[in-house]
């Protein structure tokens, strides 16, 4: 099994599944947004840090980085048939998750005292990717469109 | 194919442009930056020099023997929009395109798939009007760059904002600066992933912070400190960092500079381990043309970090070298090693690189990379092979 699948970078960006937590937060019916910390081994997450237990278990059940939701989704269905409890305290992953717990065995995910990483962005916006592709279009179409006739240039 | 072997795969393509900068300009005898960038450290917004120069040295077919003059197709979007003289504008789009192995419950690879992520799609745009200059830009990206985000997407797709800041000149040899933007430190590059770069959290890929900046470029001296206020674009309050960096170089000669940096942030909580942290970094750098085309790009950098009351001696390093075969066309070695704690039993990380680069026309580059290593400094990682390639376009 290789320890990541972060297959290729490019030199403006690394590989990020940003999605993850959330698609988590859903599969797993978790009452939070879990930390990147379930699975990386710092709380900004990013490439080359997935490296706690728990994701281990699921990169053996098919998972890859870089914001494949589908293989996330397939890799906790897995776990579940598989009943995985990686920090073996009797109480499945899936279930540990469901009830706010870490599946590493770490502090809680969902309590008061629970660590919760930085949120980015000062906008609550952009549901879906049209939403900015469509602004920064009407910007370049308003900039277009002030043209001058090429008489009215010289 | 045994999914345990090291993976290898190619990133098909990236389409983008010169938001970056391009240290190797030693090479043709370029110490400074300001020439071509509005930022006095280099990348970003180009000036209308730096777009000049764009069209006339970096592609093939061009170079400095050429002669000839680029006329209007040089402005922003060929000269399509009739910009007033004062108003730099540029659109900066970049994407990328690769496979993704899909494996079965033995984790064996079975198969690939297509992936396709727009890295940078920026516009960017700067004004001069008399002692005043100012620069910002908006984008979207739909992975990555979070700390540049001003919307808050968890689809990955997000609106970004990597600088906008104004500034005001005193005299010709001083610029001073407020907003968002790139930390002074090091040598600039665009290769985010460098540990120099990525460990001290000095790239302009989305690092930049709000603050203060004094700028100074007179004759071979060019030195910048910024005085860091922190990333308004992260919240809560208790992860922005607080703290300054900076640089101060030298080019005693056209062929060569030498520099320190300086950077100590301090926060609340940390982004990335949610403690409280001091980080330093500090370094030499040197650009160095030895020979007709070829540059070397050397840094090293000490580092130290007091993590929740846990202190730690870290080191970074990078050495590059550039030969441009011919003209527009670029063979780069890159060697780096990073270890967090020198002082722990484990070992750092090390990454062998070798590029080309092929400035195809103006305005467009294709590049491919092959490198053996890690992508983060983080010690213990396994090395892995990765391969990319890019394709850069900027209007």
């Amino acid at each position: 099994m290789p320890p990541f699948f972060a297959a290729a970078l490019a030199l403006g960006t690394a590989w990020a599944s940003p999605s993850y937590p959330a698609v988590l937060q859903d599969t797993a019916g978790m009452s939070c947004t879990p930390s990147c910390i379930v699975c990386h081994a710092t709380a900004a997450g990013g490439a080359g840090t997935a490296s706690q237990p728990f994701v281990g278990a699921l990169f053996a059940r098919g998972l890859v980085g870089g914001g494949a939701d589908e293989t996330l989704v397939s890799a906790l269905g897995q776990l579940d048939a598989d009943a995985v409890d990686t920090d073996g305290d009797g109480q499945t992953d899936l279930d540990a998750l469901a009830a706010g717990a870490d599946p590493n065995g770490g502090a809680d995910l969902c309590g008061a005292g629970a660590l919760t990483g930085p949120t980015y962005g000062c906008l609550q916006a952009a549901p879906s990717p049209t939403a900015p592709v469509l602004a920064l279009g009407a910007l370049l179409l308003t900039l277009t469109r002030r043209r001058r006739p090429l008489s009215a240039r010289r | 194919m045994m999914a345990s072997a090291a993976l290898f795969t190619v990133a098909l393509f990236s389409l983008g442009g010169p938001a970056y900068a391009y240290p190797w300009m030693i090479a043709h005898d370029y110490t400074g930056c300001a020439q071509c960038h509005v930022d006095p450290s280099g990348a970003g917004l180009l000036t209308d020099y730096g777009r000049a120069l764009g069209m006339q040295l970096l592609p093939t077919g061009g170079g400095e023997a050429s002669g000839e003059t680029p006329g209007p197709e040089k402005d922003f979007l060929r000269g399509a929009i009739d910009l007033p003289s004062w108003l730099l504008m540029q659109a900066d789009v970049r994407s990328l395109g690769y496979p993704m192995p899909t494996t079965d419950a033995a984790g064996d690879i079975t198969g690939w798939s297509g992936r396709f992520i727009l890295m940078q799609s920026d516009l960017r745009s700067g004004f001069k009007a008399g002692d005043f200059v100012g620069a910002a830009s908006l984008g979207v990206v739909s992975d990555g760059a979070s700390a540049a985000w001003i919307s808050s997407s968890d689809s990955g797709w997000n609106l970004v904002a990597r600088e906008y800041w104004a500034g005001w000149r005193p005299s010709k040899a001083l610029l001073v600066r407020a907003g968002r933007m790139n930390l002074p430190f090091g040598v600039r590059t665009e290769e985010h992933t460098q540990y120099v770069r990525a460990i001290t959290r000095t790239s302009t890929n989305a690092d930049q912070q709000g603050g203060v900046a004094v700028a100074v470029q007179r004759k071979g001296l060019r030195a910048e400190i910024l005085g860091i206020a922190g990333n308004p674009q992260v919240s809560p309050d208790a992860f922005r960092e607080r703290g300054y960096a900076g640089f101060a170089s030298w080019a005693p000669k056209k062929n060569i500079e030498v520099g320190l940096s300086s950077l100590i942030t301090t926060a609340e909580a940390d982004i990335g381990t949610l403690a409280p942290r001091t980080r330093q970094a500090h370094g030499p750098f040197v650009r160095w043309s030895p020979l007709d085309g070829v540059a070397v790009l050397a840094e090293a950098d000490l580092l130290r970090s007091a993590d929740d009351g846990l202190t730690s001696t870290g080191a970074a390093s990078l050495a590059e070298v550039d030969w441009e075969l011919i003209n527009g066309v670029h063979v780069r070695g890159i060697g780096q090693h990073c270890d967090t704690d020198l002082g722990d039993a484990e070992a750092g990380v090390a990454t062998a690189w070798l590029a080309g680069q092929w400035f195809i026309v103006p305005r467009v580059d294709l590049r491919v990379d092959v490198l053996h290593g890690t992508l983060q400094c983080a010690p213990g990682l396994d090395p892995s092979w990765y391969a990319l390639g890019q394709l850069h376009f900027y209007l």
